[in-house]
């Protein structure tokens, strides 16, 4: 009989196993940075989003990357309380991103991981892979890819700022997934969740004359705008919100 | 006789779609302040209101958010940009929540008689002034064409 469910625990386990902790090498290659304009317009899907709000990530560019390891999903709560004893967060959110950190405890957590922060290019070259697609898993949108604004309603009527469901643009922890688990998002290189549930830290500054810190990919409150992996969030970096996580890239040994 | 009551009521239409319209629409403060950028976000809370009226944390916290953005030298439609990218059209007002938002506010503590009649008041007054203006433009209108 334990032999029978030792077996059964075997065969379960690929299914059981996220990706979580895992590191992929992106080669070396040409990044797609951004959104043209005629482009960005039909790329809209809410009547109510103008072109303008997402002006900043135009015009598109080709960006040269040298080869970097990347995480394959976003740094989790459990990961992030290994260095810093003092996080905190409820047990069942162990494998969810790590949210409530600051620009700078971010870039902390990777430097003591032995990486950084990945730039906004190799970001994009992570997200979109060679062919530069609109989002990690094509060019068109599909809803079941990435947890977003509208898709956590699904059995509850969870809002910003529902206090009640612990889901706010406030500090308490909201909507998010377990990093990895869907494999329906994954970029062509495999990294996960690179649309979707956490806004994504990333090393640099946003374009412009006021200094704010740059984060990538949307997260479980956002619209499906968001979700494109030109999009970008400008953030001074100083608050701590429920839908900011980030994850590490490395460099490559030679 | 009926024309004077059809002036005395166009008037009052009139005056009350435009202090009502004044009211519910009209942004009162600068948009480079809180009150100014809040006025055209929704409230987060549960409330249907718009921002500038909430005072619930969750409202607060935002408005907080605001006069960082402010301060750091962002403009007010880098700020609804901002918004609208971090949580959608959760963060819009359309008329109809507009209109909603300032019914909720007027109405959420009760109906406040005091205000009611403050309103009416006032809205009355501009009834009066623009009836006799339009009574004299009429009359003098009529006088001319039976001169005519």
């Amino acid at each position: 009989m334990k032999a029978l469910l030792l077996l059964l625990s075997l065969l379960a386990l690929p299914f059981m196993a996220q990706a979580s902790g895992l590191r992929i090498t992106i080669p070396a290659g040409t990044a797609t940075v951004g959104t043209d304009i005629a482009d960005l317009k039909n790329q809209l899907l809410d009547p109510r989003a103008k072109a303008e709000w997402y002006a900043d990530e135009t015009p598109k560019k080709k960006v040269e990357v040298a080869a970097f390891i990347i995480d394959a999903t976003e740094v989790t709560n459990g990961e992030y309380k290994k260095l810093f004893a003092e996080h905190f967060y409820p047990k069942n959110l162990e494998k969810h991103p790590v949210v409530n950190v600051r620009w700078e405890e971010a870039d902390d957590y990777c430097r003591k991981v032995g990486g950084r922060l990945p730039t906004e290019a190799e970001w994009e070259r992570a997200a979109r892979g060679d062919d530069g697609t609109v989002y990690p898993w094509g060019n068109e949108f599909v809803p079941g890819s990435a947890v977003y604004g509208d898709s956590i309603g699904a059995d509850s009527r969870l809002k910003v700022g529902s206090f009640s469901k612990g889901a706010s643009g406030s500090s308490k922890l909201g909507g998010t997934r377990s990093a990895g688990s869907n494999d329906r998002g994954k970029s062509p290189f495999g990294v996960y969740d690179m649309a979707g549930n956490v806004w994504e830290w990333v090393d640099g500054w946003k374009d412009g004359a006021i200094a704010m810190r740059l984060l990538k990919g949307g997260s479980w409150l956002s619209p499906a705008e968001s979700l494109r992996s030109a999009a970008k969030l400008g953030d001074a970096g100083k608050e701590r919100f429920n839908d900011f996580g980030f994850r590490c890239a490395y460099g490559v040994k030679r | 006789m009926k024309l004077k009551l059809s002036l005395f009521l166009l008037s009052f239409v009139l005056v009350f779609i435009f202090m009502s319209g004044k009211f519910i629409f009209l942004n009162k403060a600068n948009d480079s302040t809180v009150m100014g950028v809040s006025h055209s976000l929704a409230c987060p809370c549960e409330c249907p209101m718009v921002l500038e009226d909430c005072h619930m944390s969750c409202g607060l916290e935002w408005k907080d958010l605001i006069g960082s953005q402010l301060m750091a030298g962002m403009a007010k439609p880098q700020i609804e940009a901002y918004f609208y990218k971090r949580y959608g059209t959760e963060a819009l007002l359309t008329p109809a929540q507009r209109l909603a938002g300032k019914w909720y506010e007027v109405t959420r503590g009760g109906y406040p008689l005091k205000d009611i009649v403050l309103f009416g008041l006032i809205v009355m007054v501009w009834t009066a002034l623009l009836y006799l203006l339009m009574v004299m433009l009429a009359e003098k209108l009529t006088a001319k064409s039976k001169a005519a």
